[in-house]
């Protein structure tokens, strides 16, 4: 059929498709749609830096302006991955330094990128504007000095919770005077003292500036100054919230708190001596966001701070809060959407805090627009958790974190399979779920049953057989990212449900009962699935076939198996498999 | 056992399944749906997990292939009991899994976060603006642990750790007086708190103990 728009008109009408989804529908409608909307596509989003390479995005979409991209599994926030595993940015900022040269926007997430990735960037894109770098690690405060000499339009600075050598704190000096765009500046993840003149004066030249992090190295003291010159800040970060209690301290701190009118977020609190919190009284009943977790605070400042936040949306805190502050919460906070309870103390063998299911019945049942929860606690019942799936059956993310493994119902002794079985029947856009305490198969197969718009689940410790694995591939349509540890899940739920695999992003086991010879098979079976064993005791075919794999990652891919395999990794192809059996 | 484990290799992968493995996907998902209409294997298997601690397959045969048994018409039952082995079997195989805490990378906490508040791999960042001690008060199951660098006087703390246990007893009553602190130092003496300047208490405290004033209990 011959359209009859020119391409101008159509690659207009595609601009305003903002979601990465409705552009690869676009694109499968024909031969001319997709030529026209490959040319007019300015981001990517790339979920797995190992399932496409740098060459075929770069064929395929020649004038991008945004990259996204994501690197290790999602484990390796708790270290479940090696050191050294790859994710290296190094090969697709060459590769995009040659094609993209408007290129304005590099975000990464879980990524490793040395001080010359930064300074090729640096150095490559003449209108670069954003910088976010979300739990990166490999470079030092000299790739960023490099960013802030040479990137004159930069907007955005985002180290997000990053590992960044310290090697100077004068890095922040190299932003010439000439820099005045910035809009976000995040530096919290800093350990280092930062030169906080050349700070001051960065921050006195950005009227644009939006969002400032402070690092902890940034003394209280300080504060009221920074507050002055970036009245304008719509979030702000502090550093350690300290200092000698002396009443001049504190008026001047409030004074510059009550002058930034537009300020709707507030994070840092590191150290914090509850007798300051108080400055923030007047800005409270503005915050929509909220983040105490690195705040030892305790009660009654706590519970007195949040109730005066009346249209908070956000919330993060360390179990400090105990059940009489949640409480406090659902009376006060009715606009609440999204609840993350740390924990204080991990660690030790009891509880640090009265922290009960109680709390969280409390807000599912005060808080109308709930709908993500990241909650670590000591105890859970099957009762508590019916309770919250029939409050909030609006829930989109529910991560449930039983600190201690395999815990049951502290009630009845049972298994929390139904209380966990009535947050997937009555949430149905449950989109990520993580399950702890005491589980046997009956739960995935409630999982498969119920949670059909499932993207991504986390498992740990739970199941008894094949089964349940087998309940969740084969029942939860949606499914995107799956990662399991400590499962006695195996080969036969794995090979009955191998083309699922190509379905979904990727799938991490590890402790679980998956064979070497099992994952030979997979990589037979599907050759677009790259399948990964990580195993530090050695070559995994020194042992019997049979023999468990330490850890498994498979994730589908369009560019074969990766080149940069550390000594620790192997990649099941067809090869191994022939040769091997 | 090892022996066991050694005579049985050879018919641990069946490798005429790896021939004829892509015409047979469907004969994997059938076993999966005898699974699943057998309606007693749930059950059987709740009960089962239900009576674990009872079990004790430690002195039992450890074969590791039980995942493939299935593949050769296995009756259920006894992969049930595998599947049970497989993990004690497991556990066994990788004692370096277990930290001194506990397990790896559980509870799933990121180890940033663990860095900057727990002072993991980082203590001159954990510790420096903060010194937890243990509170524990007489009649109340839960005990706190507080950082007493937020305090600058006894009567700051000795207020705060009323109302922080008043929350979780009603039977405490605000007014400090009805309470006794006491403190244990580095001798590991029972000390009155108040008896020192707070300096001197702040370089010797251990724990801390609130007990109740007797007198006060029969007062209502």
């Amino acid at each position: 059929m011959a359209y009859s728009f020119p391409e101008e008109v159509l690659e207009h009408v595609f601009s305003f498709l903002s979601s990465d989804k409705d552009r690869n529908s676009v694109s499968l409608v024909c031969k001319s749609w997709y030529e026209i909307e490959r040319w007019c596509r300015r981001r990517i989003f790339v979920g797995n830096c190992y399932a496409v390479s740098p060459s075929l995005m770069i064929r395929r979409f020649p004038e991008v302006r945004s990259v996204e991209l994501k690197g290790k599994p999602h484990f390796a926030d708790f270290n479940l991955v090696p050191e050294g595993w790859g994710a290296y940015v190094h090969p697709w900022i060459v590769a995009m330094s040659r094609s993209y040269p408007w290129l304005e926007e590099i975000r990464l997430k879980r990524m490793v990128i040395t001080d010359d990735s930064l300074e090729l960037i640096s150095k490559s894109f003449k209108n670069f504007k954003v910088l976010v770098l979300s739990s990166c690690d490999g470079f030092t405060t000299d790739g960023l000095a490099s960013i802030a000499a040479n990137c004159r339009n930069i907007r955005e600075l985002d180290l997000g919770e990053s590992e960044v050598e310290d090697l100077s704190g004068h890095w922040l000096s190299h932003f010439p005077d000439s820099c005045t765009s910035l809009v976000s500046l995040n530096l919290a993840c800093l350990a280092s003292e930062i030169s906080f003149l050349a700070l001051e004066r960065l921050v006195a030249r950005s009227p644009n500036l939006r969002t400032l992090r402070i690092n902890r190295a940034v003394p209280l003291e300080k504060l009221p100054n920074l507050l002055r010159r970036a009245s304008q800040l719509i979030e702000f970060g502090t550093g350690a919230y300290s200092a000698d209690v002396r009443s001049d301290v504190f008026s001047n701190l409030t004074e510059a708190f009550s002058g930034c009118k537009q300020l709707k977020g507030l994070s840092g609190f590191w150290d914090v001596v509850p007798a300051y919190l108080p400055a923030i009284y007047p800005v409270c009943s503005r915050l929509t966001s909220l983040n105490l977790s690195y705040a030892t605070s305790q009660n009654p400042d706590l519970g007195k701070l949040i109730s005066q936040c009346h249209n908070l949306q956000r919330l993060w805190v360390l179990d400090y809060i105990e059940d009489i502050g949640l409480e406090e919460l659902a009376a006060n906070c009715k606009d609440l959407q999204e609840l993350r309870v740390f924990p204080s103390d991990p660690f030790a063998p009891e509880p640090n805090a009265t922290l009960t299911e109680q709390g969280l019945v409390a807000v599912s049942d005060g808080c109308p627009k709930l709908q993500s929860v990241l909650y670590f606690c000591r105890q859970m019942t099957n009762a508590a958790l019916v309770t919250i799936a029939r409050n909030r059956p609006n829930m989109i993310r529910f991560r449930l974190c039983i600190i201690e493994p395999r815990s049951p119902d502290y009630l009845t002794l049972g298994p929390l399979d139904a209380g966990f079985g009535a947050i997937v029947e009555n949430c149905k856009e449950l989109r990520r779920l993580s399950l702890s305490g005491l589980l046997t198969d009956r739960v995935f197969e409630y999982i498969g049953t119920h949670a059909k718009k499932l993207e991504m689940l986390s498992i740990a410790f739970a199941g008894d057989s094949d089964l349940g694995l087998h309940h969740v591939l084969s029942g939860c349509e949606s499914l995107r990212k799956l990662e399991i540890r400590d499962c006695p899940f195996g080969d036969k739920a794995l090979l009955a449900n191998a083309a699922k695999l190509e379905t979904m992003r990727s799938l991490w086991m590890s402790s679980c009962s998956v064979s070497f010879g099992a994952c030979k098979l997979l990589a037979q079976k599907i050759p677009r699935l790259n399948v990964e064993v990580i195993d530090e005791r050695g070559p995994p075919d020194t042992r019997p076939e049979s023999c468990p794999v330490e850890k498994l990652y498979i994730y589908r891919t369009v560019a074969g198996p990766r080149f940069d395999t550390p000594g620790f990794v192997w990649t099941m192809d067809e090869d191994t498999a022939v040769r091997l059996s | 056992m090892e022996l066991e484990l050694g005579l049985a290799l050879p018919s641990y992968f069946p490798i005429k399944s790896s021939d004829d493995l892509n015409g047979n996907v469907d004969s994997f998902d059938d076993n999966f749906s005898e699974m699943k209409n057998d309606s007693n294997y749930i059950n059987h298997k709740s009960n089962f997990s239900g009576a674990n601690s009872d079990y004790d397959g430690s002195d039992k045969l450890e074969r590791k292939t039980l995942p493939l048994l299935a593949w050769n018409g296995q009756p259920n039952e006894e992969e049930e009991e595998d599947d049970h082995r497989k993990r004690r079997t497991f556990e066994a195989c990788y004692p370096e899994f277990k930290e001194e805490n506990g397990v790896v990378g559980w509870p799933p906490i990121k180890s940033w976060r663990k860095k900057q508040i727990h002072g993991i791999n980082n203590d001159i960042i954990g510790r420096r603006n903060s010194m937890y001690v243990k509170v524990k008060m007489e009649g109340v199951a839960i005990g706190r642990k507080i950082n007493l660098r937020l305090y600058n006087s006894y009567q700051v703390l000795t207020n705060s750790l009323i109302q922080m246990f008043a929350k979780s007893d009603q039977s405490c009553d605000e007014n400090g007086t009805r309470f006794t602190l006491l403190y244990q130092d580095r001798e590991g003496d029972w000390m009155l708190a108040g008896d020192v300047p707070w300096q001197t208490f702040m370089e010797t405290v251990q724990r801390i103990q609130i007990l109740r004033n007797r007198k006060s209990k029969f007062k209502v």
